[in-house]
């Protein structure tokens, strides 16, 4: 019956399409694929309103039901994951099922509790509070009664009584559970108002005791501002408080289930048995701790910073965003058509979630670009309104440079350079002239840094143009190379010009690399008389000047002669030595195009000409110093980091792969014993690969903060007065960058570290970001 | 699951596009384009430079190597370029991320390619460039002014090949 309804009725759902697919075929596959698409897509835009359209669904589903039930339960199951922002649809329409046909209401929560007991046990903890929701969200819609919720929360909480276990797994238990109470709350209050109060005073309690030694190394700011910034329970605590002042009633969510109250009332409800926390194991990781993060001033701040509506707004754009963050169109829809019926408005609470979520520590929570192309996205939605709160909100930032943490500064000035390419390089830049007055401060380095940026992303030229007169003076000189040695047919006695000229002239006769390496190989004797020392070093020094003088047109030419001479590299650059004299000629080439510098020295990392531990040894000597502040050289000392974790990563990975094959086909008898042995052989080989990919990686690390730890204290030496220099509170941010951006790393050598580097002798202030840093995980 | 779900949650995916002078069945071209780290990038300024390209590029991972598509004759940039990542996921990011926004004001087109064969830098075009610049009636001067065979004063068959 309910089909025919269905299909009679002039609805949302495609008409035509549902008349073909009646008429023609109802082979099961077709059909399946039609409910699939009707469910994920309730809720939709649609000229009808979501009630009409729950019913209507609901019909259908009832109808198909006895003989599409796994399909059907699945398909919502999976629609409530992946599309979490719509679960009081969802929960709804299970409701609207359940009320007819009980055994497929049980069978679902059966489903979401199995599910999170998995997730909990493979330390998944974000889908894990999707379920959470969706649980409590299912005692609205009847389908679950309030008790085995209030046992399942009393569990989470009782979390915080067990002993010697970390901070960050008894904050999860207790975020959990409050996190779903703007959801649950009222129904909890109605039924089980004791049980509650219990639980609101065990959670009061342990949010008075716990301790939050972190908050100083994850502040966006480093001064007092207001409003505060505040560690993220204490104010989701503060909001669950707002929440019960108001008889546990919020006006933000749109609950369609109580539209159907009649429906649902007389529902069975499900209870399920208690949800098994798996006890504590150090391998497992915790989500880290977080602080709030706020820019825009909202009208009346302080009645809603701490109001729980804030908190579900917020979260409701979290939450869409990370389901969507990989269809940023998508998820810009959405979120504008979220909605704003509170006292903040919609707009700036966007942009400010998305800063917030660009700017947490340790690292931001979504891919830079996801962030970058959403707000051009947003801004090419609602060119009327979004472009001036991003306006605002950068006018904020902008003014609160001096005080903002490094790490943060980088992301603005990445971010901002980028989204202006799409805009035109349109900005109100004589705001921003008010950096000159200040030698060497902060703010005056963002701007330098987002000039050089938007060089590099467009021309010289084109900035120059753009922006004002007086702020030209912080733009990098034009890039062009400065090589030492030319072409000339003038005869010269000095060794280095004379060994250029030979290589200039077998560069133009075409000579292979063999036929260079001997050029070079006659010169020790010709020239250096067999002075191996003397030799090396200038050999090498004028191999790369001249291979970059030839290659100096573009970038490509410039990677096809080191591409092309790399075994001429691999003969004359063999140590250290050699490899640091042949990035200072780098240097001294492209000192004025560090783009392209940036780009050829990942040339040579690639052909494993130079390797990353030597960049960052050459990036923190003593000759590079008068560098240490300018962007570029973290630039080049993250990506030699990303490189040896990448390069970790991908062997890891093929050994994985390799291992599957191998356990594949030890198990099978197809396969024959040499094939066996091949697979075998690969597990070796790669396992070598990652014991080495490892051991590299630690060492550079080693390397970097041995380098950071003599230059600071080269430094504090110098200047045992000035105790609070600018210098010092870059380098000391730079290190804590490092460490935070790698955290995962960094963790695992922590041992390492205490022993051979963060030891008692190490002066405090270094030695305090360390100690820091490892109050993330304590 | 079905594709509706993938497709909101995921802008990934194949276009319609197929180059029309890969060697192998189709078939071979689809499964080589799920797998492949290479894209193909369009509409480009003939004025953008490899630089440029790194800059904006590098933002969503490692690039192994550009390759600028040229004037068949000219040898001069003609608006396209192909473009290596190291891994599969950093080509996703650029799929996602990056098609279709701009790099010198003009909005960019990304799409998986099979892999870069020598020979296919250079423009399929008649005179050199690209074949979309051939028929182009609109003035574009980031792209050589009016299309080719208008600025000759002619037309003749048209395809619809990009490369």
């Amino acid at each position: 019956m309910s089909r025919r309804r269905y299909h009679d009725s002039d609805d949302e759902y495609d008409h035509r399409q549902a008349k073909r697919f009646r008429r023609s075929n109802n082979e099961p596959k077709q059909i399946e694929d039609r409910l699939e698409s009707l469910i994920f897509r309730v809720g939709e835009k649609s000229s009808s309103s979501l009630e009409t359209n729950l019913e209507k669904l609901a019909g259908v589903l009832q109808a198909d039901i006895p003989n599409y039930k796994q399909k059907i339960l699945d398909t919502l199951y999976n629609s409530v994951t992946l599309l979490p922002f719509k679960v009081s649809i969802y929960s709804t329409l299970i409701g609207l099922l359940n009320a007819k046909n009980y055994k497929s209401g049980e069978e679902f929560v059966n489903m979401a509790v199995a599910n999170l007991e998995q997730d909990l046990m493979k330390g998944q903890f974000e889908p894990a509070l999707i379920k959470v929701r969706l649980l409590a969200d299912m005692v609205n819609a009847h389908v679950i009664s309030s008790t085995p919720i209030m046992i399942m929360f009393s569990s989470f909480v009782g979390v915080t009584k067990e002993p010697d276990i970390p901070q960050a797994r008894s904050d999860w238990f207790v975020y959990a559970v409050l996190s779903a109470l703007p959801w649950v709350g009222r129904q909890l209050f109605k039924e089980k108002g004791e049980d509650l109060a219990n639980l609101m005073s065990s959670i009061d309690s342990y949010i008075k005791r716990r301790k939050k030694p972190y908050l100083s190394s994850l502040y966006t700011w480093k001064e007092k501002i207001y409003p505060p910034q505040e560690d993220y329970l204490d104010c989701l605590w503060q909001q669950i408080k707002d929440l019960k002042s108001n008889g546990w009633k919020e006006r933000y969510l749109h609950r369609p289930y109580r539209a159907f109250d009649d429906i649902l009332v007389n529902a069975f409800d499900h209870t399920f048995p208690i949800v098994t926390i798996p006890h504590h194991d150090d391998d497992v990781i915790y989500p880290l701790p977080k602080v709030t993060f706020r820019l825009i001033k909202q009208e009346a701040e302080s009645e809603t910073v701490h109001c729980v509506e804030r908190y579900i707004m917020e979260e409701s754009i979290r939450t869409i965003m990370k389901s969507m963050y990989k269809n940023r169109k998508e998820c810009a829809s959405r979120l504008l058509s979220l909605p704003s019926r509170s006292r903040l408005s919609l707009y700036d609470t966007i942009i400010e979630t998305i800063f917030s979520d660009l700017f947490t520590l340790p690292k931001s929570v979504f891919p830079e670009l996801f962030t970058s192309s959403l707000l051009i996205e947003l801004c090419k939605s609602e060119p009327t309104v979004v472009p001036k709160v991003l306006a605002e909100a950068t006018g904020i930032l902008y003014d609160r440079v001096d005080i903002m943490n490094v790490t943060c500064v980088h992301r603005f000035a990445s971010w901002f350079s980028y989204h202006l390419s799409n805009f035109q390089y349109k900005w109100s830049w004589n705001d921003w002239e008010d950096c000159l007055n200040q030698e060497s401060s902060p703010k005056r380095r963002f701007v330098s840094e987002v000039l050089e940026k938007c060089v590099r992303l467009a021309y010289f030229d084109r900035i120059v143009e753009i922006i004002t007169e007086p702020l030209v003076q912080l733009l990098p000189p034009e890039p062009s190379p400065k090589c030492k040695f030319e072409r000339s047919d003038a005869e010269s006695t000095d060794p280095a010009v004379n060994l250029a000229q030979q290589l200039f002239t077998a560069f133009k006769a075409k000579k292979s690399p063999e036929e260079v390496i001997e050029v070079l190989e006659s010169a020790k004797t010709s020239l250096f008389a067999d002075n191996e020392d003397e030799y090396a070093k200038t050999a090498a020094e004028v191999l790369v000047q001249c291979v970059l003088s030839i290659g100096q047109k573009s970038i490509s030419h410039a990677t096809s002669g080191i591409t092309k001479f790399k075994t001429v590299f691999k003969a004359i650059i063999k140590g250290g030595d050699e490899q640091i004299i042949c990035l200072n000629s780098m240097f001294s080439v492209w000192e004025r195009n560090i783009q392209i510098l940036e780009l050829l020295l990942d040339k040579m990392l690639r052909l494993e000409i130079i390797e990353p531990s030597s960049v960052i040894n050459w990036l923190l000597s003593r000759d590079m110093l008068g560098s240490f502040q300018r962007f570029f050289v973290w630039n080049i000392v993250h990506h030699c980091l990303r490189k040896c974790s990448k390069r970790l990563r991908i062997a890891k990975r093929e050994l994985q792969d390799v291992k599957e094959k191998f356990s594949a086909c030890s198990n099978s008898e197809d396969t024959t014993d040499e094939e066996r042995s091949k697979l075998s052989n690969a597990v070796d080989n790669l396992s070598d690969e990652v014991y080495n990919a490892y051991q590299k990686q630690k060492e550079v690390f080693l390397i970097l903060f041995q380098r950071f730890i003599i230059i600071l204290n080269d430094h504090l030496y110098r200047r045992e007065q000035d105790q609070s220099s600018p210098w010092l509170s870059f380098a000391l941010e730079k290190l804590k960058e490092v460490m935070h951006m790698y955290y995962e790393e960094v963790f695992s050598y922590k041992e390492t570290l205490e022993q051979l580097l963060f030891t008692s002798e190490t002066d405090s202030r270094i030695l305090r970001v360390f100690t820091d840093f490892c109050s993330l995980r304590d | 699951m079905a594709s509706s779900i993938e497709a909101a949650v995921d802008s990934v995916s194949l276009s319609a596009y197929r180059d029309q002078q890969f060697k192998g069945t189709v078939t071979e071209q689809e499964s080589k384009l799920k797998l492949t780290c290479t894209m193909y990038v369009g509409n480009l300024s003939f004025y953008t430079t490899e630089s440029q390209l790194y800059e904006v590029f590098s933002k969503v991972g490692d690039v192994k190597r550009i390759v600028m598509g040229l004037d068949r004759f000219k040898k001069t940039p003609c608006g396209f370029c192909f473009l290596t990542y190291d891994t599969r996921e950093e080509a996703e990011m650029c799929m996602r991320y990056i098609n279709g926004t701009k790099i010198d004001d003009r909005i960019i087109r990304t799409d998986w390619d099979a892999g870069f064969i020598e020979g296919r830098q250079y423009g399929r075009g008649r005179s050199g460039g690209q074949v979309r610049d051939e028929c182009r009636q609109d003035f574009d001067a980031n792209r050589g002014g009016f299309g080719q065979l208008l600025a000759k004063g002619g037309f003749s068959e048209t395809s619809s090949l990009h490369h």
